[in-house]
């Protein structure tokens, strides 16, 4: 009786304790700036024994006690404010968290195809262009967003850019040669058996596997049409049956040939040789040449021919998001001092485009040859001068890594947002490619041996209880003692 | 060891006579594991049965169950998981059996001991920490990452959860049985197999209880042994189910529907091992 008590009790506190973080009522604490990010995806500060292995950029511009605080402390100071730093894993878990408690957070930073979801979907509202964007933020980053319909008439947007990139292959230079990978499907080869890493990650090696299996077509296109970048577009986003099919069958191959997928672990491996290609993000790259160089090692980074996926995360604020506040935080990550702290921090490339950042980008000019043209990135993809070509020691390297060459970014794309049946699509061709399928008959076959098992088992088991009055009849019984 | 030690049987601790303090009846004890439980176990289980018959958008629905039977690729890995599961569970019997049956018959017990130590020690840190220690050092010794790593990874992970009931059963048994066929002249082969084998019946079908069921699951092992690339096991699906990936949407239905799959599977499992039963031989060796 008591058991019973305890259960219906604690059944009855039940609605309780899972009341209580919905309905809690966030009254909105004007004082209270709550950013939902990425993890390591901001200046927090740094250790002080970290102090004196930093880049001269950064012990020229800050004084140590500013290196100590985190930018969301300095923003503290400043504004008297607290700032709440939350972080997420994947944009789809941010998703989910802001679905159930749509109160939380003033600031969130997904990545592209999100940011269109959630715009789609009504979950984040458009608000007055941030002033540093509206004059510093980078004119190709800004057109691409007005590409993707980010903006919201004249003077509100939905999102401002944050940190942008491409995707390729990382690879070391004493091993491999760019050309040895100019092509996506370049991994495919004998040499790289068994020794490359892609992404555990559906979206980005998507883009793997269309550009490698369209490579034909787009290596034919006319790099000089005026449509060249819609042409390329187009076959980026394709999700059509015949492509899922073929990209299927050519990731299926290419499962056969990996290191493993991985999301994070890549970097590492890369650097203790366990494998000589990783399919990466350029910020990660930056850093995994970072981490190399510090091994004694040379890494570099290629984007194949065929054209990659240009990826960027932005800021974009809730419906119920203290605007104010959001967007003076906004402003503050977008000063070229702040922009410069996060690059040198994480590692990825601000959307930012003041002087001080071309400043900056010159200071880590590398001796060489090769020059990059940069125009596009700070003055904008018509801009023909030859004021913001930097000097590179490699195409393939660091720098060129951080601030993509404008031959580069020609043949890159941003791809869109899968939605409703696409996804599904997508995400069923992806099961496939990771678990093993068998042929539908192999099923059944497996499935009916074990039902005969089964039922033999059962049968042989139990034959006892089911033939009771016909075999088994008793051939003794308990005699009474008056029978005696 | 002590021969032909009988073993008592403790008598239950009785119902408290009231000194003091303790004046709490055993019912009342259970109150805050009751809690405990039905806020951490019940609960949870009544939201998977919720979100395992609901739609997406709320309304009942079997759509969930309906998704994951016609799909081949969820079948396929849930009969690759069953398999993988068998595979590794015998090969983890076959190898512990003959240890748990060493150590329990070492004449010196500090060894014993000492030995039984080095099987519990890696247990005691945690089992992905252990596997990528394991990885490093099978790419060490040349061995590539794939399926073949995985089994060995998964043996490795699951083997000290095998000899120990395995160990507790055959330490505990009355040897006087075994003595008792000797002496009637049995071989000492006839004595194993009519013997020592079904009286440590209890432990093997604890350990293979222990080894079987959580090996379904355990993708974190396959994830780091073979990179995703050789077999995948069904708690993988489940993991990608509630937590996504960047690009894949995140599908609690979907997930709770496999979860509950994957219960009715164990329930199953425990009811054919007689895991359920409260036997008398099995006790301690069911940790």
């Amino acid at each position: 009786m008591k058991k019973i008590l305890v259960v219906v009790l604690s059944l009855l506190l039940m609605p309780f304790t899972l009341a209580l973080p919905k309905n809690e009522v966030l009254a909105k604490d004007s004082d209270t700036l709550v950013i939902y990010s990425w993890e390591d995806y901001l200046d927090l500060g740094y250790e002080e024994e970290d102090l004196e292995d930093l880049s001269d950029s950064l012990l020229d511009r800050f004084s140590e006690d500013e290196l100590l605080m985190g930018l969301t402390d300095i923003f503290e100071e400043e504004y008297g404010v607290t700032v709440e730093y939350r972080t997420f894993a994947t944009n789809e878990e941010m998703y989910n968290e802001l679905i159930n408690n749509p109160n939380g957070p003033d600031l969130i930073c997904p990545s592209e195809y999100m940011i269109m979801r959630m715009k789609d979907e009504g979950l984040i509202k458009p608000y007055k262009t941030p002033e540093t964007w509206e004059n510093y933020g980078s004119p190709y980053i800004k057109s691409e967003f007005s590409r993707l319909g980010l903006t919201s008439g004249e003077d509100k947007v939905y999102a401002t850019g944050y940190m942008w990139g491409t995707m390729g292959y990382i690879f070391n230079t004493a091993n491999t040669l760019p050309e040895e990978l100019k092509n996506w499907d370049s991994i495919l080869g004998e040499k790289f058996n068994k020794k490359v890493t892609i992404k555990d990650s559906i979206r980005d090696t998507y883009i793997l596997a269309v550009g490698a299996v369209y490579e034909e077509e787009l290596k034919s296109l006319d790099k000089n049409a005026d449509d060249y970048s819609q042409k390329v577009a187009e076959i980026f986003n394709r999700t059509d049956y015949e492509t899922l099919q073929r990209v299927e069958l050519f990731l299926k191959d290419l499962k056969q040939k990996l290191y493993g997928f991985e999301v994070d672990s890549g970097k590492n491996d890369m650097i203790s040789g366990k494998i000589e290609v990783n399919f990466a993000w350029s910020g990660d790259a930056v850093y995994t040449i970072d981490e190399a160089e510090l091994a004694g090692l040379e890494f570099g980074y290629v984007v194949p021919e065929e054209g990659s996926n240009v990826w960027f995360d932005g800021w974009v604020m809730p419906n119920n998001a203290n605007e104010d506040l959001a967007t003076k935080f906004i402003d503050f990550v977008s000063e070229p001092n702040s922009a410069i702290r996060n690059m040198e921090y994480i590692g990825y490339t601000s959307c930012m485009a003041q002087d001080e950042v071309f400043e900056y980008v010159l200071e880590n000019e590398e001796e060489g040859e090769e020059q990059i043209d940069l125009g596009y990135f700070f003055k904008g993809l018509d801009y023909t001068g030859e004021d913001y070509n930097v000097t590179v020691a490699s195409k393939y390297g660091r720098l060129a890594t951080q601030y993509p060459d404008y031959e580069t970014i020609r043949r890159c794309t941003v791809m869109g947002n899968f939605s409703g049946d696409t996804l599904d699509d997508i995400n069923d061709m992806w099961n496939r490619v990771k678990f093993i399928t068998f042929p539908v008959w192999i099923i059944w076959t497996i499935v009916g041996m074990v039902a005969f098992v089964a039922i033999a088992f059962a049968f042989i088991k139990f034959k006892d209880r089911i033939f009771v009055n016909v075999r088994n009849k008793k051939k003794w019984r308990v005699v009474k003692k008056e029978e005696i | 060891m002590k021969g032909a030690k009988i073993i008592k049987k403790e008598p239950f601790v009785k119902e408290n006579t009231g000194s003091g303090l303790l004046k709490f009846k055993r019912s009342q004890l259970c109150i805050p594991y009751g809690l405990f439980l039905s806020v951490f176990v019940i609960f949870p289980l009544l939201l998977i049965i919720y979100y395992a018959f609901t739609s997406k958008t709320g309304t009942f629905s079997f759509s969930n169950f309906v998704a994951f039977f016609t799909e081949p690729t969820n079948i396929s890995t849930l009969i690759i998981s069953i398999f993988v599961s068998i595979v590794v569970t015998l090969i983890c019997l076959l190898v512990s059996y003959p240890v748990a049956y060493i150590l329990s018959r070492l004449k010196n017990s500090n060894i014993a001991f000492v030995l039984l130590l080095l099987f519990i020690l890696p247990t005691w840190l945690n089992f992905v920490l252990r596997a990528m220690a394991m990885k490093e050092l099978l790419s060490f010794i040349g061995i590539p990452l794939g399926s073949t790593a995985s089994i060995i990874g998964l043996v490795y992970d699951f083997m000290p959860f095998m000899i120990m009931p395995l160990y507790s059963t055959l330490i505990k048994m009355d040897r006087s049985f075994e003595e008792a066929a000797s002496d009637l002249g049995a071989s000492k082969a006839k004595v194993f197999t009519s013997v020592t084998l079904p009286l440590s019946k209890p432990g093997i079908i604890s350990g293979v209880t222990m080894v079987f069921l959580p090996v379904m699951s355990c993708y974190v092992i396959t994830d780091t042994f073979s990179g995703s690339t050789g077999f995948s096991l069904i708690g993988k699906l489940i993991a990608k189910c509630f937590l996504g990936e960047n690009g894949a949407p995140i599908q609690i239905n979907e997930g709770a529907a496999i979860s509950l799959i994957m219960l009715v599977i164990m329930i199953v499992t425990m009811l054919l091992t007689g895991g359920f039963k409260n036997s008398e031989n099995a006790r301690g060796a069911n940790l």
